[in-house]
């Protein structure tokens, strides 16, 4: 059993880096979910993620497949979309999710634009997707120094941020800090997300802030419980997400962490009864098919998700249907060139599908 | 009005509201240091917004306001419409212990002496036995005790209550009005806006009856006389009718009446 744990990591270093990546992750990012959930901003963190991608794509047009730049141009974007929701929010009538809303709407259009326009580039979607298999040093350390930063910043201004989700009118009317500890956050939210789309992609990224978070609710009663129980579960998450990965062989990061992560919060939900919650996974919900990229040897690459904007650049994409028996079925074959479109099913079967492979048939 | 030691609060002209239209027009006066006053008046006279303005929520539309303190702290407020999140995972103790904020501030510790504070003031209000609670499984009677025990740490030098009575039993108000008698016995400022009439003439020496601009302010006997009340009760309604001399523009007429 022991064996089984450690055996990928002694053998395989791109093992060891996914491990060190997402506890790294784990420590920074389910706090300030833990946050976004108390300030009632939980989806927040999903529109800002998507804010991210034109700063991302615009990183990437301008100096290439440069970590630096692709994450200084999330954290650019992610930033201003934050900023002028929130400022917009404090001065006016709107309200945040309404101001966020907008802006990174608009922001997402961007990026989708931008995407499309430089597209069938499979190195792109490495970044915009995550590859937790394929963390380099840089990338290593930049998630690294954003945790320990987060960490950091998260200590300085605990008690303002305490006060700012539970009684923000309170702390306006005793002090200034409302509106620095406001901000300070955002930009911590933004920071983690940047940090987490280098391994999980910036849809998922979201993930592991908010995940262990919910799931935390169940079991914790104060806010540093809170946040003690969350970094836990993401850990545990991580680990059998990365092992799970390698021995079933299915996508790293993404999907793997969010299955552990969904189904160890509806184990709790079961275990302590509290409250209606319902965790879905937005990936086990889409499904994604599987690519190898070529090229590349297989345990490197790990597999792509197949996303609504992965459909644009893969060129051997394929989504599965099944018909009858898991022996065969068709394959949708993706045009790479153009945007969403197919050019058209493909039929596979595996001539035994005896019981020894019950494999299916169009992987 | 009797002449006064230094002012608390000096309203020179004040002008407030929302939006660039006025809610409360020109008032002048002085709140006298150590003074407990009442604020009085119909629905939509513009109580709240005054408390508001006081507090720094509301920026001035004309006129200004002087308040004789130098730090934000030393004004405590306790909003009508509280934006508390009841259902944040928070207990009792710690709620009340943000009180302290002006002591401790956003990084200090709370030390022992400080915790014996915290006790004492929940003490105060009745719920000593309550600190471990989560502040969600305090009924609305209780938790507006602890808001009382969190004003009362917060040991500040002028206390605004806007309509700190409202859904609260006849037990809790009198202990909550014992309470804010003891701050008037330690030379606060306290302002409330009230609505019972007979809670005012009971406790309250000095009485400001507002109807969108000052109807009257003195000594509550003097004061709060029927005729007054209805004339408030007119103003309020009269005074939607000609808001527009004062507004800045001619949408006036749209805010809503009282």
């Amino acid at each position: 059993m022991i064996d089984a744990i450690t055996q990928p990591f002694i053998e395989f270093s791109f093992m060891r880096r996914a491990l060190v990546g997402c506890l790294a992750l784990s420590l920074g990012a389910p706090p300030i979910g833990v946050f976004l959930m108390l300030r009632r901003m939980s989806l927040m963190g999903d529109a800002m993620s998507h804010a991210i991608l034109p700063g991302a794509a615009i990183g990437y047009l301008l100096a290439g497949l440069s970590l630096f730049a692709m994450s200084l141009g999330g954290f650019a974007a992610g930033l201003a979309v934050a900023l002028s929701a929130g400022l917009i929010a404090r001065s006016t009538v709107l309200r945040e999710d309404a101001s966020l809303a907008a802006f990174y709407l608009v922001s997402l259009a961007l990026g989708v634009l931008i995407v499309s326009v430089r597209g069938s580039n499979i190195d792109l979607l490495h970044v915009l997707f995550g590859t937790v298999l394929a963390l380099d040093d840089q990338a290593l350390l930049l998630v690294a120094s954003i945790s320990t930063l987060s960490l950091l910043v998260l200590a300085v201004i605990y008690r303002p941020l305490v006060l700012e989700c539970f009684d923000p009118q309170f702390l306006r009317s005793t002090s200034d800090f409302s509106s620095p500890t406001y901000f300070n956050f955002l930009v911590l939210v933004v920071l983690n997300l940047v940090s987490g789309f280098q391994a999980l992609g910036t849809l998922m990224a979201v993930g592991i802030m908010l995940l262990p978070a919910v799931t935390a609710r169940f079991w914790a009663d104060d806010v540093s419980g809170l946040i003690l129980v969350a970094i836990l579960v993401a850990f545990a998450a991580s680990l059998t997400g990365v092992l799970l990965s390698y021995y079933a062989n299915v996508p790293t990061g993404p999907r793997s962490f969010c299955s552990r992560a969904s189904s160890i919060s509806s184990r709790s939900w079961s275990a302590r009864k509290a409250g209606s919650y319902g965790a879905s996974c937005r990936a086990n919900i889409w499904k994604p098919d599987l690519l190898s990229i070529q090229g590349a040897s297989c345990h490197e690459t790990s597999h792509h998700r197949l996303d609504w904007i992965g459909i644009a650049h893969a060129a051997r994409l394929c989504r599965r249907r099944k018909r009858g028996r898991q022996g065969q079925g068709r394959r949708l074959v993706l045009d790479p060139r153009r945007y969403g479109e197919a050019s058209g099913w493909r039929s596979c079967r595996r001539d035994h599908p005896g019981r020894s492979q019950r494999r299916r048939a169009c992987l | 009005m009797s002449p006064r030691p230094e002012p608390a609060i000096t309203f020179s002209d004040l002008t407030l509201g929302y939006d660039r239209h006025p809610a409360v027009h020109h008032i002048i006066g002085k709140v006298a240091k150590g003074e407990l006053l009442a604020i009085v008046g119909p629905n939509g006279a513009g109580k709240s917004t005054l408390l508001k303005g006081i507090v720094g929520e509301l920026k001035p539309l004309g006129g200004s306001l002087k308040i004789d303190s130098f730090r934000k702290s030393d004004v405590a407020y306790l909003p009508q419409q509280i934006e508390i999140d009841r259902s944040f995972p928070i207990s009792v103790f710690d709620c009340v212990a943000m009180g302290l904020w002006r002591e401790i501030g956003a990084w200090r510790g709370l030390d022992s002496s400080r915790k014996t504070h915290v006790v004492q003031a929940l003490a105060t209000v009745g719920l000593q036995d309550l600190g471990v609670r989560p502040v969600g499984a305090l009924s609305g009677g209780q938790f507006q005790r602890v808001l009382f025990a969190r004003l009362l740490l917060q040991d500040a030098a002028i206390i605004l209550l806007d309509e700190p009575f409202r859904a609260v039993d006849t037990k809790t108000v009198a202990d909550l009005i014992a309470l804010i008698l003891r701050w008037h016995e330690e030379g606060r400022t306290v302002l409330a806006a009230l609505h019972d009439i007979d809670q005012v003439r009971a406790h309250f020496p000095v009485t400001l009856i507002l109807a969108r601009e000052v109807v009257t302010w003195g000594e509550t006997r003097k004061v709060l006389t029927p005729a007054n009340l209805a004339k408030s009760r007119q103003l309020v309604e009269a005074l939607d009718e000609h808001a527009e001399i004062c507004a800045r523009d001619g949408e006036a007429r749209e805010r809503q009446p009282a």
